[in-house]
């Protein structure tokens, strides 16, 4: 796929449905994707600290027993206005590209 | 396999070091609870074995080079700074470079040597090169603002170059050179030239001594002229379109020039009275700025161009790079 992601739009997206850990993070946008969106891992937290410099998400350490703790993000009510202003263009841009696309009702099939 | 993870991470860290000590710390501590759950995510739902398992995290999370460009980049804020202040430094140094080309023609003194062509010369390649930095700590396309400035300050520049104000400025700095580089001193040297023309072959074949022109006799001769234009940021000049012109040339015998005297003389004549006619006219601002905005639009575009082609070969360089980096790190192995 060419397009181009909007990385920080998924990340949030990921935390509308609840806090999440990096690792969870990557994994949903994998598993949801069905594969088709793999986010490099390592380019994963730089994004995740731009969003929480950004006031978009919030990061906790969470203490485990008998394992490291790891750091768990939220996203904030102005990472949600953010995610919807962004759902809201992405939609319209696929919107558009898909009219584009669809042939006109009764030109399909007329190169035949 | 802890101590695979934290031989990775000791590298990660020792490449943060222009982090702070105890964001680096939260950093570190963050990917190692990554590669952990990564690791366990292998083992418990693929079946992989404890090796398997760290190696496929590791390669995950990417080469520790890699990573920890990433990660400075977004710490000293590289990644999110807004592109005009990362460029902020360019566009100065090419505000310098095109504003320096005005100024220094208002400075009589810059007519008598070659230091104010050393300063343009060395201003030249001051832009590109720091813009050229720039993308490379950014690693982002940064050619927007610097588009807009070139387009900007070309566009003053036009609009000063060809005012009033500026053609007087530079003709009183020209005539402070002396009385040889007046106005005036022009027009005589144009009358001298149009009376030696209006004699043409006749006054040629009476007394060739004026017409004595570096080793041979002046005469009007059609020449093709090369122009070339000097590729913006790059001392290099390229070779244009070429048009035929009529010239004063100097020619190696009496008989030749008077020849061309003969055939061409009457157009050169033409072309003088032309040429004394438009410098006795007031100059009319208008197309001397279409011809500053035909010129700063051209070079803007050279210099976009180029300014594009910088960017895109860093940009490529480090994709490639990237790529070259995961496969050689030996934590990855």
């Amino acid at each position: 796929m060419a397009y181009r992601t909007d990385t920080k739009a998924l990340v949030l997206a990921i935390l509308q449905e609840g806090p999440q850990h990096g690792y969870g993070i990557s994994r949903a946008i994998r598993e949801r994707s069905s594969e088709m969106l793999k986010l490099g891992e390592g380019q994963l937290y730089p994004i995740l600290h731009a969003l929480e410099e950004q006031g978009w998400i919030e990061g906790e350490w969470q203490m485990q027993e008998g394992d490291p703790p790891k750091r768990v993000y939220r996203i904030t009510s102005a990472g949600f206005s953010e995610l919807t202003k962004r759902a809201r263009e992405w939609q319209a841009f696929t919107d558009a590209v898909g009219r584009v696309l669809t042939p006109k009702p009764g030109l399909e099939g007329s190169h035949d | 396999m802890t101590e695979r993870f934290e031989l990775y991470l000791a590298d990660v860290s020792r490449r943060l070091h222009r982090i702070d000590e105890n964001r680096r710390t939260e950093i570190v501590a963050e990917l190692r609870a990554h590669l952990i759950l990564s690791q366990r995510s292998g083992i418990d739902e693929l079946g992989m074995s404890e090796e398997e398992s760290a190696r496929a995290a590791l390669r995950s999370l990417g080469a520790t080079r890699n990573v920890a460009e990433d990660l400075v980049r977004q710490e000293t804020g590289t990644s999110t700074r807004s592109s005009w202040r990362l460029v902020r430094w360019a566009i100065l140094a090419d505000l310098a470079f095109t504003w320096s080309v005005l100024l220094i023609s208002l400075s009589p003194g810059s007519y008598l040597g070659p230091s104010s062509l050393a300063v343009v010369a060395l201003l030249m390649p001051l832009a590109p090169a720091i813009f050229a930095v720039a993308v490379n700590r950014s690693r982002r396309w940064l050619l927007f603002p610097m588009a807009a400035s070139v387009l900007l300050s070309g566009l003053l520049c036009a609009v000063v170059g060809s005012s009033s104000w500026y053609a007087g400025r530079v003709a009183a700095a020209t005539a402070s050179l002396g009385p040889d580089h007046t106005h005036e001193a022009w027009l005589r040297r144009l009358d001298r030239e149009l009376a030696l023309a209006k004699s043409g072959a006749e006054g040629l074949s009476r007394d060739p001594n004026p017409y004595r022109y570096l080793n041979g006799y002046r005469a009007p001769k059609w020449v093709e002229s090369e122009s070339r234009f000097v590729l913006a940021y790059i001392p290099v000049s390229l070779p244009g379109p070429t048009t035929r012109q009529l010239q004063d040339m100097p020619v190696p015998t009496v008989a030749e020039a008077a020849r061309l005297w003969r055939t061409h003389g009457r157009e050169w004549v033409a072309q003088l009275e032309r040429q004394r006619a438009d410098g006795l006219r007031p100059a009319s601002e208008w197309p001397r700025l279409g011809d500053f905005l035909r010129m700063m639009l051209l070079d803007a575009s050279l210099r976009i161009v180029q300014l594009a082609a910088v960017n895109g070969l860093i940009l490529a360089w480090f994709k490639r790079r990237r790529h070259r980096l995961t496969r050689r790190d030996p934590h990855l192995a």
